[in-house]
């Protein structure tokens, strides 16, 4: 259970413990909560206001939190949410994107519908607004300083745009926005979220220099075009924000640079057992060419890669044109999230990943 | 008599035993793959209503002066603190709703309205009771300690007030099953742990002490001059709550189609064996929808010790399931009304008082097997009392 | 032995609840079967024997945290974390495993289901029915 962040005065504390002697063993909380939800504090939750829609897969849920909140939270910090699915509660951190203490009383996060994430797609396509979630404080260190220092870089793909959406809006708000060099990638217009807020955000703001890349034309940024993109960026203190390799790429480039002090990074990690627990060495066919995956690619794309002549189809589950069986260990399927390990199952090459070691019968 | 070999009371053969074990493995399965959205309903409907019945049931009790008014607070608190003691926190604190992932309706942290503390609760009644179900010796639920209720325990000249406890023991059952966890047995025979009786006293001391507070103290002192009409409201509740649980508790076990087992059977039972003595040991009886939410599902103890931990919504739709496989295996499946099953369970209470000698005994009920193979003029006399069977009949 | 009731539960760090029997005697390469079922029907932790809080955590390897089906009884984060740290390093015969696993794995859960054995003789395994997270040590 979380501490009452309430309950600041002595007053309100006695109440509370005349209240908790009336209703013990439950709390005041309890009882309260039959009236109106929010007012529980038992454990933290909110009211979802609004899903607003950002792309075509990503969404923005304003959130208004019960009783025991504290909203000055510091920019660029992560929320839990507890979602009731069919009668469980799932949970999951997201970076809040809006501004603390202003918004009304409400946070806002901002989701992006994952293909293998069934509850982004849950939070993003089946919310209904009134609905009740559970939430966890603000944690993370990910912030700016106040104030914040005088030249600033960010760099960030994809989702990672949310925290630092947090931090420029507060920025800004405050009228302390400094020197800021934002270098943001996404596949396309369509797929960049906040691309309008931000264009309209660098006309009126010269302090900000907004460069967006569409990676679906011009490919990912590598460490070696960071020179042209942000020619001054040793001489910034830089947050990133993004996918994995991103991160880690750029991660080595400052160290090897000695800058790695300067270089402050937020990494969205799966549930570990999705990144961490997947992986292994696939062997194609019972005494074929073996090859090291991680649990993102594919046993398709690890098959292509290694030479081997993988029949394929849709590529994306649907024709089972690439089903081959599995001759020993497990791989999950990405779709579903579910492992499959027994020896002679079918399983299809273009969606499932190796989840330890495994040999496929080709 | 009590029994020590599951297989040769029911005249099972192995295979059998092993194919119910399957079966009942194969409903719970089925349940545990179900478990969803309807269940948390109920289980969040239940809550509300029970809390809603609470706060009206205390707020009513402000006009306690007012007969009307008392009455209809004392039941409302009383029906309040049933529904709590028995659908809510005796179901959640086996662990029946932890799959929710909720630390509000969790068998980690519930603690529930009456004097005993749930950690004692759960070490008594989830693992003495459960595992060591109708095992003499062990189950103390034989008796709490207090009363006699088999043949095979020692009679004793002190067991001549067993009409006086029994009825103490109904009126003020939250303090007896507050005590239940201390082992009287064990304390007698001198084999408790001081240390651990100390601290077990402490922590029922705090609890009975916060109830006391609540209930006989802070409640009548809101209502100003009309405190002792809600002290005597509060304490007639609790004292509702004593007697609905007490005749519940009493039916699950006792009833004449119950029978006893001795240490013997416990040796590395398997899962199939467990589930056997869990029937055996078990009683249910019948009765309305409304009957069996306000006793818990008790009423279907027999399901509810085959799957403990299974949501108690599910109890009356696994029942279907297991009768049908009582009927096709020949077990004995004990139900009856409610008054019959206490009425048998009463008269055991009365008759064990006295030494055996002074009392016929109703012989242990014989597997539906068995008493196909006797002739007509070997069958035990007193059929008719020992509760419904679905496979013979008298 | 079995159902002795009133046993001090040593909260001895050195000694997993679930490796000890009620008479005293230790082997960290078993689990108990008494005290496993004991930490599932009261709900107490397989290291430290007091009550258990949420999330509840399980401790093996990482087979069985992909089947879903543990030796070690249900115990506290901190406990399994600490029980880790602790006992993984001596190898073979620690917490319940005859042999040193591969790689260790913590599953945190909302709730777990007791399966109890289906032979004579047979151990009692526990299944997390609404898994939270999984790490590989």
């Amino acid at each position: 259970m979380t501490d009452p962040l309430v309950d600041r005065s002595t007053a309100l504390s006695r109440l509370r413990k005349l209240g908790t002697a009336l209703t013990t063993p439950l709390s005041p909380d309890d009882y309260l909560a039959l009236i109106n939800p929010l007012w529980s504090q038992r454990e933290l939750r909110g009211r979802v206001e609004k899903v607003v829609p950002e792309t075509e897969n990503a969404a923005t849920l304003v959130i208004r939190p019960g009783w025991g909140w504290s909203f000055d939270h510091a920019p660029g910090q992560y929320i839990g949410i507890g979602v009731e699915i069919d009668g469980r509660f799932h949970w999951r951190s997201y970076s809040l994107s809006s501004v603390p203490l202003v918004e009304g009383n409400t946070v806002s996060i901002t989701v992006k519908a994952m293909p293998e994430g069934f509850l982004s797609d849950h939070l993003v396509n089946g919310l209904e607004p009134g609905t009740i979630v559970r939430l966890a404080t603000p944690q993370g260190d990910f912030v700016v300083p106040d104030p914040p220092p005088e030249k600033m870089l960010m760099l960030v793909g994809g989702s990672g745009i949310t925290p630092i959406m947090s931090i420029l809006r507060t920025l800004d708000r405050r009228g302390s926005l400094p020197d800021v060099v934002l270098a943001y990638s996404a596949r396309n217009r369509d797929d960049m979220m906040f691309l309008d807020e931000l264009s309209e955000l660098a006309d009126r703001a010269d302090q900000l220099t907004f460069i967006p890349r569409f990676t679906d034309d011009e490919g990912m940024m590598t460490v070696e075009q960071l020179d042209d993109v942000c020619h001054d960026w040793m001489a910034r203190e830089t947050w990133a924000c993004g996918p994995a390799p991103m991160l880690d790429a750029f991660s080595d480039h400052y160290r090897r640079l000695g800058r790695e002090d300067h270089l402050h990074v937020e990494r969205f990690t799966l549930a570990v057992a999705d990144s961490e627990a997947g992986g292994g060495t696939v062997t194609f066919g019972v005494g074929g060419p073996t090859a090291e995956v991680d649990g993102a690619t594919t046993l398709l794309e690890a098959g292509e890669k290694a030479g081997v002549n993988m029949l394929f189809g849709c590529r994306m589950g649907i024709c089972h044109t690439c089903d081959v069986p599995l001759a020993s260990g497990r791989v999950r399927d990405l779709r579903s999230g579910a492992e499959h390990g027994e020896p002679g199952e079918y399983i299809q090459t273009c969606i499932s990943v190796a989840a330890g070691d495994c040999t496929l019968s080709l | 008599m009590a029994f020590s070999d599951v297989r040769e009371y029911t005249h099972l053969t192995d295979d059998e035993v092993e194919a119910i074990g399957r079966e009942l493995d194969e409903i719970r399965a089925e349940i545990e793959a179900d478990r969803g959205q309807a269940d948390r309903d109920y289980v969040t409907r239940i809550i509300t209503l029970q809390r809603r019945l609470a706060a009206a049931g205390r707020i009513t009790l402000f006009a306690s002066f007012f007969p009307p008014a008392w009455l209809l607070g004392t039941v409302m608190l009383g029906s309040a603190k049933i529904l709590e003691n028995m659908e809510i926190g005796h179901n959640t604190m086996h662990g029946q709703w932890d799959w929710m992932n909720d630390p509000e309706i969790h068998s980690s942290n519930w603690e529930w309205d009456t004097t005993q503390p749930a950690e004692q609760w759960k070490h008594s009644h989830n693992y003495i009771h459960h595992q060591f179900t109708n095992v003499l010796g062990h189950d103390n639920d034989i008796g709490y300690g207090i009363l006699r209720m088999s043949r095979d325990q020692k009679w004793t000249p002190y067991n001549l007030g067993q009409p006086v406890y029994n009825f103490l023991l109904a009126a003020f059952f939250e303090y007896g099953v507050a005590l239940h966890d201390l082992d009287i047995e064990a304390i007698r025979k001198g084999k408790k742990d001081p240390k651990l009786l100390k601290k077990q006293l402490k922590q029922i001391g705090d609890k009975v002490g916060k109830q006391a507070f609540k209930d006989y103290l802070m409640y009548p002192a809101l209502t100003g001059p009309f405190f002792l009409h809600t002290l005597s409201a509060n304490f007639t509740a609790n004292i509702m709550r004593n007697f609905w649980s007490y005749m519940i508790i009493f039916c699950g076990h006792f009833p004449d189609g119950a029978v006893h087992f001795t240490e013997e059977e416990l040796e590395d039972e398997t899962r199939a064996e467990w589930y056997l003595r869990q029937m055996l040991g078990s009683a249910n009886f019948e009765g309305s929808k409304f009957l069996h939410v306000m006793s818990g599902q008790l009423g279907y103890q027999i399901e509810h010790h085959l799957f403990p931990d299974l949501p108690s919504n599910r109890y009356a739709a696994i029942s279907v399931k297991v009768r049908d496989i009582c009927k096709r295996y020949d077990i004995p499946y004990t139900t009856g009304p409610l008054y019959k099953q206490y009425g048998q369970t009463l008269r055991t209470i009365m008759k064990l008082s006295l030494p055996n000698r002074r009392t016929e005994d109703n012989p242990a009920p014989i597997s539906p097997r068995e008493s196909r193979r006797l002739r007509d003029d070997e069958r035990p006399l007193r059929r008719s009392e020992l509760g419904k069977w679905s496979g013979a009949s008298a | 032995m079995v159902g002795r009731l009133g046993v001090t539960v040593t909260a001895d760090p050195l000694v997993p609840f679930a490796c000890q029997d009620d008479d005293g005697a230790v082997d960290h390469s078993v689990v108990v079967k008494r005290r496993a079922i004991r930490c599932a029907l009261s709900r107490i932790c397989g290291v430290c024997g007091e009550t258990l809080t949420r999330p509840i955590a399980f401790l093996g390897p990482e087979d069985e945290a992909l089947d879903g089906l543990f030796t070690f009884p249900p115990c506290h984060v901190d406990c399994a974390e600490m029980a880790l740290e602790r006992f993984a390093p001596f190898g073979d015969g620690v917490l319940g495993q005859p042999l040193a696993p591969r790689r260790w794995a913590i599953v945190t859960t909302g709730g777990f289901d007791l399966v109890r054995p289906a032979t004579r003789g047979g151990i009692v395994q526990f299944r997390p029915n609404s898994v939270i997270g999984t790490t590989i040590a």
